[in-house]
């Protein structure tokens, strides 16, 4: 069994927690599961799904007011009321006030974690928030341009013209997940990992599948 | 015609409710058998409105501002059907320095495929009181799904205490999220038993106080027993983001035979340096001593471990 850094190396299909002698740089791959991680359902308790940033209500009201905008202290208090108005009967509904100190606590580890920033006297956001509206809007384009783009690669009858194409479009998409993955600072008990073999194997795989897949259907229109 | 099926009044009686009382007619009530209103009755300060829907009902409870109402407002979720779909949606309003207790019954006694949801909104104003029970009886067969969700805002200087019990009958799958906000000065009791039996039966419940207000208070208390092979997880969080606030998560467990399993998760958060947060969790089985005492009284082991499990719950 090969040994790394003094530890066994993790079996087969197993992960293994974060070791005191354990070094490696770059992004987390294995999460250390939790103990309230239910691995078939990922329900209802899953900190990688809720972060317990987001487990409260009036963060997660936060970040929304932001989401449309650099926003005041004053100005995001003004937009943090609660107010719940009844489904059927003729009345005014209840609100609530989020006090000046809460806000300013909330506030204040959103800002330590990275999930807003403060300039100025102002807060803005520094994650991308996608409401339902956002999301159909981002859906309904996604698809226009897909099927643009469907449409313009079909107008290329010279054959020829298509293999460069696709050849800028994968490097492009291998170096992207190279910058996403930064495969070489992996996992040191991954040190058999050879990146040039694995990026051959990944261009010769999506190559081979993404002109195939092209091919019959250009051939099938033309 | 009566107001709601014998098998639903029987299972009230057995969770421990004052059956006549609930039928009495100037109780005030809001019945209902699988998505058919069968009984709604107000009484001054308090609006019931409901609407039917395919399956189930949306609802609205108001308690007036200053009314403070004695008697308690029993509502009734109850299905005879052995399997369906019954989906709740209220909305509670009590108004500021007003006063009332809800004792809510769900009964499906004969469920032996029965998906049972709630998506249940309060908002309590100022310095109002309210107390909301709710019991449920899920009959012999665990074959009840049962999924409410709560979100609750309490105004300043409010107290608002829930209960929900199921310890009477089988679970079938018990899945509760409580969120509560308690504003400045409220205060917030939040209790969760649960009794799973067998195999079939699975239990989460996963309830959560945000103390946002200054001196605002909180505790979570939750008790639950696993025998047969049944399976509970109880997850109690108190996050207290304001100063002077105080919290308690409290998480005591018994699990008995073979293959049951019994976890509890007290999580408490502080994000206010002068706030306060405290936690303690007890999963064991069931004391020898005791059982030892109720068996040389004449019970069988069995009967006497049903006997402490009760006792704790």
């Amino acid at each position: 069994m090969m040994l790394l850094g003094g530890f066994p190396a993790a079996p087969l299909g197993r992960t293994i927690g974060v070791e005191k002698n354990y070094k490696y740089k770059g992004a987390p791959r294995f999460k250390v599961p939790q103990p309230w991680y239910n691995r078939t359902t990922r329900e209802p308790w899953d900190e990688d799904r809720v972060s317990w940033l987001l487990e409260n209500r009036n963060r997660r009201l936060i970040l929304e007011a932001l989401a449309e905008g650099a926003l005041t202290f004053d100005q995001l208090k003004e937009r943090l009321r609660i107010t719940l108005k009844p489904h059927l009967a003729r009345r005014e509904g209840l609100s609530q006030e989020m006090p000046a100190q809460t806000l300013s606590n909330h506030l204040s580890n959103l800002v330590f974690y990275g999930l807003v920033r403060r300039e100025g006297n102002r807060y803005l956001l520094n994650l991308p928030v996608f409401t339902l509206e956002n999301g159909e809007k981002l859906r309904i384009l996604s698809k226009e341009l897909g099927s643009q783009l469907a449409k313009r690669l079909l107008e290329v009858k010279d054959k020829r013209l298509l293999d460069p194409l696709l050849e800028r479009a994968i490097l492009n998409a291998i170096e992207e997940l190279d910058l996403e993955y930064d495969w070489e600072s992996y996992h040191r008990w991954m040190e058999e990992y050879d990146a040039d073999e694995y990026r051959s194997w990944a261009k010769a795989k999506q190559k081979g599948a993404m002109r195939e897949s092209l091919h019959s259907k250009i051939e099938r229109k033309v | 015609m009566p107001l709601l099926p014998y098998s639903i009044l029987e299972s009230a009686r057995k969770v421990g409710f004052d059956v006549d009382a609930m039928l009495r007619p100037d109780t005030p009530k809001f019945f209902l058998n699988f998505n058919k209103i069968t009984g709604v009755k107000e009484v001054p300060g308090l609006i019931l409105a409901g609407k039917e829907l395919p399956n189930g009902v949306m609802a609205d409870v108001i308690v007036k501002k200053g009314a403070k109402i004695k008697t308690p407002i029993h509502l009734c979720f109850g299905v005879v059907e052995e399997e369906g779909v019954q989906e709740i949606i209220p909305r509670f309003f009590i108004e500021d320095d007003s006063e009332a207790l809800i004792l809510a019954h769900c009964s499906f006694p004969k469920a032996k495929n029965l998906v049972h949801r709630m998506e249940a909104q309060v908002i309590i104003g100022r310095r109002a009181n309210f107390l909301y029970e709710e019991r449920h009886y899920h009959g012999p067969y665990s074959g009840a799904h049962v999924y409410p969700t709560f979100e609750v805002d309490v105004g300043p200087g409010s107290r608002f205490e829930t209960v929900f019990s199921l310890t009477q009958g089988t679970v079938g799958e018990l899945v509760i999220f409580l969120d509560i906000y308690a504003y400045e000065e409220a205060r917030v009791e939040a209790v969760a038993k649960a009794y799973g039996r067998s195999e079939k039966d699975r239990v989460r419940i996963r309830d959560g106080i945000f103390l946002e207000g200054k001196n605002a208070r909180g505790i979570i208390k939750l008790r639950a027993a696993a025998t047969n092979g049944g399976d509970v997880l109880m997850m109690g969080i108190t996050e207290a983001s304001a100063p002077g606030a105080t919290g308690h998560v409290d998480c005591k467990e018994i699990v008995q035979g073979v293959g049951s399993r019994a976890r509890a998760i007290p999580i408490v958060r502080v994000t206010d340096e002068n706030a306060r947060v405290t936690h303690e969790a007890a999963v064991g089985k069931v004391s020898q001593k005791e059982l030892d005492t109720l068996m040389a009284r004449g019970l069988t082991e069995e009967e006497a471990i049903d006997m402490i499990i009760k006792g704790m719950l």
